[in-house]
């Protein structure tokens, strides 16, 4: 029979009336807290036994003092003589054991013990929170402005939709918590003053783990969508990532244990925090880069020289070419595509240029976008009817003009709705509507505008649900 | 109007003031409590840590002495004062109690 064990806990840092329902069942059961760790807590076997566990508050401790202040060893010592045993200790949260079958409570004055909780939850709880709010707010702003600027391209990635998802969670999560600390202080001051008694917390765990299983979850959807090369990286990503938070906290134990001070270990925890985490991001990079220099890329044909440069040419398969278009066949193009595909929105991205040197020719370039959502729809063809809207030019007479699609008649491109772009003047790049894909497309230095022939091939190739897929291997 | 603090004492805050009329150790205060009240009252240890530095905080009680991790405290004037004040208004409460009680039962 095994003697000890670690059980991942996790608890509201106010919640006592949990953490000693939790360590009374597991007494019942046959096992003692320990110590606590980071993310776990240590029990040891002992003779199943009822016991009464108090959980209390001492401000003036910090996670990074080496041993307890006397100040600190008095108050254990104040515990001791009403017949609590100090069990183990997390910065400002003490816990005793009693095996007394009516104790003298440790805390017997709601108010008072409100008042020391608030001491506490000042110092740590308050403070962490509130900057993981401000942390989780600012990438919530970032990704917003994103969604901005690139509405359609930023949810048509899962990497982008995972991180929207943790930032929006975990602000939710902060919010949540601190409101829930205040709301709670708020009934508890009101119930001491009243008639004198406690109003016990309430368990959230389960709600901490579902978050927990949904972001797991989430992680482990993002990643299967991935190409083979982004699963390694976003596999290496989190095990650098783990790597420097566990680097971090051995660190802070180390110095704990070689007796630094509260004030040096703190210190040296920040510059060591910031340290390891520009190395492991410069590691991580170079890691990243150097293995995927390493790798062939599909995408690559051959290559050649222009004005002393190499020049890479790709050699994607593409649905629709300047070949099939022109029916003419001179071989000087570099052919490239990008796919995308997320939960909402799938994207597939086609370049067709002329190479370097070999003179003037017609190129092509388009996007179609599959939205899955019929609600997301309308939001993606504004993103795309807004394409030139940041794009301003200027006229020979100083006139500042920006592009705008234009509608026009739908029928001759088998689509359900068209535009043309208009910048000087007409343009032949246009936006097409089949159903919920929308197709962007530029035939860019073509000799005229696109024939009826032109025209009947992009609808057949676009106006099915053909998904147009990447090549590479999974 | 906020009350200002420690204008009325909890039964708790008034024994622990009471005990240290005498210079007391704040451990037997813990002790002398229960006795002193025929086990009516008792004071947790975390409670009387607290009230103990709230105390010494706004000058009610000072520390006599300290022996290893054993600390005495005594009153101090306005400790004295606080104490008086809150024993008055008991009294009071007392005399409106016996003289409406007492009076409803004569009739």
């Amino acid at each position: 029979m095994r003697k000890s064990k670690y059980v991942a806990t996790q608890f509201c840092f106010y919640d006592r009336s949990g953490i000693q329902k939790m360590l009374e069942k597991q007494a019942q059961k046959g096992w003692m807290l320990a110590e606590i760790h980071n993310f776990t807590w240590e029990y040891h076997r002992i003779e199943p036994q009822e016991l009464h566990f108090a959980v209390t508050y001492y401000p003036k401790a910090s996670a990074f003092d080496p041993y307890p202040s006397a100040e600190e060893e008095m108050y254990r010592e104040f515990a001791s003589h009403s017949g609590w045993k100090f069990v183990a200790s997390n910065a400002q949260l003490q816990i005793f054991c009693s095996e007394a079958e009516n104790p003298v409570p440790i805390e017997t004055d709601p108010l008072v013990e409100l008042q020391n909780i608030h001491r506490a939850v000042k110092k740590s709880f308050l403070p962490s929170y509130c900057l993981l709010l401000f942390c989780a707010l600012m990438n919530l702003g970032m990704n917003g402005w994103r969604l901005m600027d690139n509405f359609t391209g930023t949810l048509a990635n899962n990497v982008n939709l995972f991180a929207i998802l943790c930032w929006t969670l975990l602000a939710a999560m902060e919010i949540g918590e601190i409101s829930s600390y205040f709301f709670w202080r708020w009934r508890a001051l009101k119930a001491a003053k009243l008639d004198g008694s406690f109003v016990e917390t309430r368990n959230r765990n389960n709600i901490m783990w579902m978050i927990l299983a949904l972001v797991i979850a989430a992680y482990i959807l993002m990643v299967s969508s991935l190409s083979s090369k982004m699963i390694m990286v976003a596999v290496l990503s989190a095990v650098f990532m783990l790597g420097a938070v566990y680097l971090v906290l051995r660190f802070t134990k180390w110095m704990k244990k070689t007796g630094f001070s509260r004030e040096d270990n703190r210190a040296y925890t920040i510059l060591a925090t910031v340290f390891v985490s520009v190395a492991v991001t410069v590691l991580f990079t170079w890691a990243i880069v150097s293995t995927l220099n390493r790798l062939p890329d599909d995408h690559v044909k051959d290559s050649y020289y222009f004005n002393g440069i190499t020049v890479t040419r790709h050699g994607d398969d593409l649905p629709l070419t300047v070949e099939m278009l022109t029916g003419e066949d001179d071989g000087d193009y570099s052919l490239y595509k990008t796919v995308e595909s997320s939960v909402l929105i799938d994207r597939f991205i086609a370049n067709q240029y002329r190479n370097f040197g070999t003179g003037e020719g017609s190129s092509l370039r388009y996007v179609v976008v599959d939205v899955k959502f019929a609600s997301l729809f309308d939001a993606c063809l504004r993103d795309y009817l807004g394409l030139y809207h940041n794009q301003q030019l200027v006229d020979v007479f100083g006139n500042e003009f920006y592009g705008e699609f234009y509608p026009v008649d739908p029928t001759p491109w088998g689509a359900d709705r068209a535009w043309q772009l208009v910048r000087l003047e007409e343009e032949a790049e246009y936006l097409l509507v089949y159903g919920n894909r929308i197709v962007n497309i530029d035939f860019f230095d073509f000799s005229q505008e696109p024939s009826q022939k032109q025209m009947d091939m992009v609808a057949q190739i676009f106006g099915n649900e053909q998904k147009f897929e990447n090549n590479e291997n999974k | 109007m906020p009350r200002a603090k420690f204008q009325t004492l909890t039964e708790q805050m008034f024994y622990i003031l009471l005990c240290l009329k005498e210079e007391c150790c704040g451990m037997d205060i813990m002790d002398r409590i229960p006795a002193m009240t025929a086990g009516r009252v008792n004071v947790g240890s975390g409670t009387l840590y607290n009230l103990l530095e709230q105390f010494q905080q706004e000058g009610m009680i000072r520390e006599t002495k300290v022996e290893g991790r054993r600390r005495s405290y005594i009153l101090t004037p306005k400790g004295i004062e606080i104490l008086e004040t809150e024993y008055q208004r008991i009294r009071w409460q007392m005399n409106d109690f016996e003289r409406i009680m007492r009076k409803e039962e004569e009739k």
